[in-house]
C-alpha cells in the first residue's frame, strides 16, 4: 500500500540513532517519520475531532458536509467548522468544494493511520 | 459511528511523541520482551526509557511483566501500523526488473475478477505495493510474483470484506506474532485443519520473517497440516478490518477494542529457532487453544 510517510524520507538507521532515542536495535522508523506521525497525532487527540474523523469515515464514499457533522455532533456550526480547519492545516483532512458545497474527506496518505485509530 | 472513548484518546496523547514513536516500532520489532536497559544499551539513559515506557503502559499500550514490557493488542490495532507497518515498503522501492511484465498480468487477471469494486488503476498500484512490501524483506526473489499475486488478491478480498456492512465478521480470524514466521503459522494450519471452510483464517506478522521456520514447517508436516504455500505476511490494515476475532501472540493482551470485533491474547512460547522436542510441545500448546477458539465461535 502507498505509505503516508514512504515517499518523504529515508528510513535511515542513522537519522533515528542521531536522534534522541539510541538503542543498540535497529530502528525501524526515521526520526522524520516519527515527528510526522507525532504531529498529526496530537491534532486529532482531541474528542471531538475524533469524532469528526469517526462521522466522515463512515459516511457515504468517506466524505462528509459541515451541516451533517453539526447535526452529528450536536455542536455549534462555527465549533465544527474550527476543528475542520485545525485538521485542514495539519494535513490530516482535505476540503473538496462541489458546485456550492463544500466536503470533508481524510487525506488519502493518513487513511490507514486514521482507520487503525478509529479501530 | 465508531464509539469515542477516554482510553483511546489518551493513548493518542500518549503516542503523540516521536520519541515514544520510535520505541514502539523498536518494542514492536523486538522478538522478545524488552526491558528499559535493554533498549537503552550499555551507558545509556535507561530512566528515560523507563519514563516513556511507564507512560506507554498506563495507557494500555504496554504491558508490564517485572522489569519486562511487550506491546498489547490496542498498541499493535492502534499504532502498529504507523511505527512498522506503514514503512515496511522501503522508501527507495525496490526495481520489480524482469518481474515488471508479470505484475503486470497479475494486475490484470485481479483487475478482471475485482472489477465490481476497483477501478484496473488501482489494482495496478495495489499488486505493485504488496509486490514492494513483500520484496522489501525476501531473500529469494524467484517466486516473488507468484506471492505477489497471493497476497495482493487475499488484501483485496479483505477490503471488500472490511466495507461490505453486511459480512459476518465472526467468521474471520486472524493470527498475529511478530514475524509471522512459527506461532501465527501453527494456529493457522491447526485452525484450517479443525474448522475447515467453516471459519476464514488468515496470518500476519508485524514484521514478518523471509520465511516459516523450517522446524515448524517439518512440525505442521508431520501432523498433516501444513500448507504447502503459507509464507510470511506483512500486518496490512485491511485484514485488521476484515477480521472478527484477532488473536495476538507474544505481542498483545485482551483490550476490548471495537464493539463485534475481538482481540485475544495468547501467551505461547516462541518456537523459531528451538530444538523439535521444544516446536512439539509448543505446537500441541497452540493446538488446544485453537481447539477452544473454534469450539466457541462454532457455537457463536
Amino acid at each position: 500500500m502507498a505509505s503516508a510517510t514512504g515517499s518523504e524520507s529515508t528510513p535511515s538507521v542513522d537519522s533515528a540513532v542521531a536522534g534522541t532515542v539510541h538503542s543498540p536495535v535497529r530502528a525501524a522508523l526515521s526520526r522524520a517519520q516519527a515527528e510526522d506521525t507525532a504531529t498529526v497525532l496530537r491534532v486529532v487527540s482531541d474528542p471531538t475531532r475524533l469524532q469528526i474523523l469517526s462521522l466522515i469515515h463512515t459516511s457515504a464514499n468517506q466524505r462528509a458536509r459541515v451541516t451533517e457533522l453539526t447535526v452529528a455532533l450536536g455542536l455549534r456550526q462555527p465549533t465544527v467548522s474550527h476543528h475542520l480547519k485545525v485538521m485542514t492545516e495539519a494535513g490530516v483532512v482535505a476540503r473538496e468544494p462541489i458546485g456550492r458545497e463544500v466536503w470533508y474527506h481524510i487525506v488519502p496518505t493518513r487513511l490507514d493511520a486514521i482507520a487503525d485509530l478509529l479501530r | 459511528m465508531v464509539r469515542y472513548d477516554d482510553r483511546r484518546r489518551a493513548q493518542i496523547a500518549a503516542m503523540a511523541d516521536p520519541d515514544r514513536l520510535e520505541l514502539l516500532a523498536l518494542i514492536l520489532g523486538s522478538d522478545t520482551e524488552v526491558t528499559a536497559a535493554g533498549l537503552a544499551g550499555p551507558g545509556g539513559d535507561g530512566d528515560r526509557f523507563a519514563a516513556h515506557l511507564t507512560v506507554m503502559a498506563q495507557v494500555g499500550l504496554l504491558i508490564v511483566d517485572g522489569e519486562r514490557y511487550r506491546p498489547s493488542a490496542d498498541a499493535l490495532a492502534r499504532f502498529g501500523g504507523s511505527a512498522v507497518g506503514h514503512i515496511t515498503a522501503p522508501a527507495a522501492g525496490v526495481d520489480p526488473g524482469d518481474h515488471r511484465r508479470l505484475l503486470r498480468r497479475i494486475a490484470e487477471d485481479l483487475a478482471r475478477e475485482y472489477a465490481d469494486h476497483f477501478a484496473p488503476e488501482t489494482i495496478a498500484e495495489f499488486v505493485m505495493g504488496s509486490y514492494q512490501l513483500l520484496a522489501s524483506r525476501a531473500t529469494v526473489r524467484v517466486h516473488l510474483p507468484a506471492l505477489t499475486a497471493r497476497f495482493a488478491a487475499e488484501r483485496l478480498t479483505a477490503l471488500v470484506q472490511a466495507a461490505d456492512a453486511d459480512h459476518d465478521f465472526r467468521r474471520d480470524v486472524l493470527f498475529v506474532c511478530v514475524r509471522n514466521a512459527g506461532r501465527s503459522q501453527i494456529a493457522a494450519a491447526l485452525m484450517r485443519s479443525v474448522a475447515g471452510d467453516r471459519l476464514r483464517v488468515r496470518t500476519a506478522g508485524s514484521l514478518p520473517a523471509a520465511r516459516v521456520d523450517p522446524v515448524v514447517r517439518s512440525e505442521l508436516v508431520r501432523r498433516g497440516v501444513a500448507g504447502l504455500t503459507e509464507f510470511p505476511r506483512p500486518l496490512t490494515s485491511e485484514v485488521v478490518r476484515a477480521s472478527g476475532v484477532v488473536v495476538t501472540m507474544g505481542c498483545g493482551d485482551a483490550c476490548p477494542v471495537v464493539p463485534g470485533r475481538r482481540y485475544v491474547d495468547w501467551q505461547v512460547a516462541d518456537p523459531v529457532g528451538r530444538p523439535a522436542g521444544e516446536v512439539r510441545r509448543i505446537v500441541e500448546d497452540i493446538s488446544t487453544r485453537v481447539q477452544g477458539l473454534v469450539r466457541e465461535l462454532d457455537v457463536s
